[in-house]
């Protein structure tokens, strides 16, 4: 699964350890995301959205192996 | 969102505290480095040893290796309170480590307990496997921390 929370996180100008502290997760767990290394649980990626005022769709993606 | 069982954070400092040095302490025990005396105590169940001539049964003195058992002590109740403390922030990619690391320690253990089976005989084998009973859980912690600090 592809996510654009680098992006997200770039065009709002925030560090991983910002985005984290407001999401209350840790900093791994956003460097694991955005790293393609861990996909989050629907919970996580749902917050994620609503912090970017955006939907799930538009920040994590399908890939074709998945 | 979290569901594991574990001790609040503040424990896993003191676990450190517990783990490390008897840790370096227990492998030093197994060396001739550390000259540790035997003390005779009274214990819940002494089964004796073959040509021994203690006693056997329940709440019989006997000699004990005793540096050796505390540290052995130690090294689990420091490694239970490193390896199920709570990190400052539970979340469920820590959750995920956690699991990673536990099937990395079995998957690696019981690797290097089947080469024993297969290689090594006599009271050898018996050293060894004492050994292991702690691996399990010494791997476990170390692996789940390299990844929480691994970028």
């Amino acid at each position: 699964m592809k996510n654009t929370i680098k992006i997200e996180r770039a065009v709002k100008n925030i560090t991983q350890e910002d985005l984290a502290k407001k999401i209350g997760v840790s900093r791994q767990t956003i460097n694991a995301m955005e790293a393609g290394k861990y996909v989050p649980s629907t919970v996580l990626a749902l917050k994620i959205a609503k912090h970017f005022d955006k939907k799930v769709e538009d920040i994590f993606e399908l890939e074709n192996e998945d | 969102m979290n569901t594991l069982k574990l001790f609040p954070n503040c424990f896993k400092k003191t676990g450190w505290l517990i783990f490390i040095p008897s840790l370096i302490l227990g492998i030093l025990s197994l060396t001739d480095i550390l000259n540790l005396p035997e003390v005779s105590l009274p214990v819940f169940y002494n089964s004796g040893f073959p040509l021994s001539n203690e006693e056997n049964g329940l709440f019989k003195n006997t000699e004990i290796a005793i540096f050796p058992n505390l540290f052995g002590i130690l090294i689990i109740i420091g490694g239970v309170l490193v390896g199920f403390s709570k990190e400052k922030i539970e979340d469920e990619y820590i959750s995920s480590l956690r699991l990673k690391s536990v099937f990395w320690s079995l998957i690696v253990t019981y690797s290097i307990i089947l080469i024993l089976f297969l290689t090594i005989f006599g009271s050898l084998f018996f050293t060894a496997m004492i050994l292991i009973m702690f691996l399990p859980l010494v791997l476990y912690v170390f692996r789940f921390n390299y990844l929480l600090l691994k970028k």
